[in-house]
């Protein structure tokens, strides 16, 4: 029969008389204190009539088991409880009844997580989420770095469309863009920080983005807004940014014009 | 030898109070020592492991007035002292007729190992029929994965299955064992 060595080994040891004599008195005085390896004694003994009886030990364990525990009438006893155990399941006749044992079910459950250690079930379940939550950050991190080229567009303020044709920014944007970047160009600012709204040609206000920060570039000094692409589809747009003058004051910065175009 | 000092009822409560203040865990260490005491006489005599378990607690409560007064430490270990000292005495003296086992008549083995059948057969009827059938399955036979499965179904682990198993096993034994000791199963 198998059993874990590592954890009763030296409780085995004890019962076939081959235990490391220095840690016996200590031992043996735990024996007095520990009800828990008490137990584990009783039942390791049982386990050694069960495997004496079934021929499991090797010869020489057969030879110090006899010699430690069956020379006693006591360990004799132990040894014909087994057998009469066994005789009388035997003799039992085939049309006694099997009392079905109830089924858990944890029987579905690896043998790990049967275990009543609630420190075991809690070290599962945190490594699950960290493992889910791990797998979520794996799939949006691609997802993100798989997103289209990013196209760039410059736009200058001031020009507002002319239904007499009067030229305004053009975006033409190529096909599989995921996200628009409009870098707005801005003259001297002192501004922290700034704020765009987007809105079509009919006013209606589709896109803001606060907390932008100017930047010197070579086309000189912008503001740049990362637009999704599915927001800006054929037609004309008017954009407006500000900067915050007071809690709940802006002012504007400039207004941009533009009309999207999709190759 | 010590005379058969009994230990009555006084000295009982007395020799409990000196293990624990609390009666109760006072018991629970009472049972444990001596439970232990059995084992390591078990292992370092030829004689009957109970009856000397119960003359080392003898030995202690008889002494216990004197032992309180000078004694610090864990009880427990007193008792250990007491054990080796009398493991020591037995290895070196003539074993006494009522301390050997089966020294007293033994009932011819086929005899007995009926009786022991019939015993066993009155106490199971005292377990419950899911704990009889679950000795009944890990006592049966010697299936490669037998403990495992039954373990399994259980929806417990093999480590818990043993502890469950010799806690149906240990009271069905108590109750074989004094069934023998009357002579004949009770009904």
């Amino acid at each position: 029969m198998k059993r874990n060595p590592g954890k009763d080994t030296y409780v085995r040891q004890y019962v076939l008389g081959t235990h490391e004599s220095e840690k016996e008195e200590e031992f043996e005085q735990r024996l007095l204190t520990d009800e828990k390896l008490l137990e584990e004694l009783s039942i390791v003994e049982d386990e050694l009539v069960h495997d004496y009886f079934s021929g499991a030990l090797s010869e020489s364990e057969r030879e110090r088991f006899e010699k430690r525990f069956l020379r006693t009438a006591a360990g004799r006893q132990e040894l014909e409880f087994l057998k009469t155990s066994r005789n009388y399941f035997a003799n039992l006749p085939a049309s006694e009844k099997r009392v079905p044992l109830p089924r858990s079910w944890k029987r579905f459950l690896p043998a790990f997580l049967r275990g009543e250690s609630p420190i075991l079930r809690v070290s599962f379940a945190t490594a699950i989420i960290i493992l889910v939550f791990a797998g979520l950050f794996a799939v949006l991190r691609n997802r993100s770095n798989e997103r289209g080229a990013v196209f760039s567009a410059t736009l200058v303020p001031g020009q507002i469309k002319n239904i007499g044709g009067r030229q305004m920014n053009v975006v033409e944007v190529p096909p599989g863009i995921d996200l628009i970047k409009l870098q707005l160009a801005i003259g001297e600012t002192s501004a922290q920080s700034y704020q765009v709204s987007l809105f079509t040609d009919a006013g209606e206000e589709i896109f803001t983005k606060d907390s932008l920060s100017a930047e010197s570039t070579a086309i000189g000094i912008v503001v740049s807004v990362n637009v999704p692409s599915h927001i800006l589809n054929r037609g004309d747009y008017r954009l407006k940014l500000t900067s915050p003058t007071s809690a709940n004051q802006s002012e504007e910065v400039a207004a941009y014009s533009f009309r999207v175009i999709r190759r | 030898m010590s005379d058969r000092w009994e230990l009555n009822k006084n000295a009982f409560e007395e020799l409990l109070s000196w293990l624990d203040p609390d009666r109760e865990a006072a018991a629970r260490k009472y049972e444990t020592i001596r439970g232990g005491l059995i084992k390591i006489m078990f292992y370092s005599s030829d004689s009957a492991a109970e009856e000397l378990a119960d003359e080392i607690i003898n030995r202690v409560a008889m002494r216990l007035p004197e032992i309180r007064k000078t004694y610090r430490g864990n009880p427990a270990r007193y008792f250990y002292g007491v054990a080796r000292k009398l493991a020591l005495e037995y290895q070196r003296r003539p074993r006494e007729p009522s301390l050997i086992e089966g020294a007293h008549a033994v009932p011819n083995p086929e005899t007995k190992d009926e009786l022991r059948y019939e015993c066993l057969e009155s106490c199971l009827q005292r377990l419950t029929a899911v704990n009889r059938e679950l000795f009944r399955r890990y006592y049966e036979e010697d299936k490669p994965d037998q403990r495992k499965e039954l373990a399994k179904l259980l929806g417990i682990t093999e480590e818990t299955l043993r502890v469950r198993i010799h806690r149906i096993v240990q009271p069905l034994k108590k109750c074989v064992n004094k069934c023998m000791q009357k002579g004949n199963p009770m009904k």
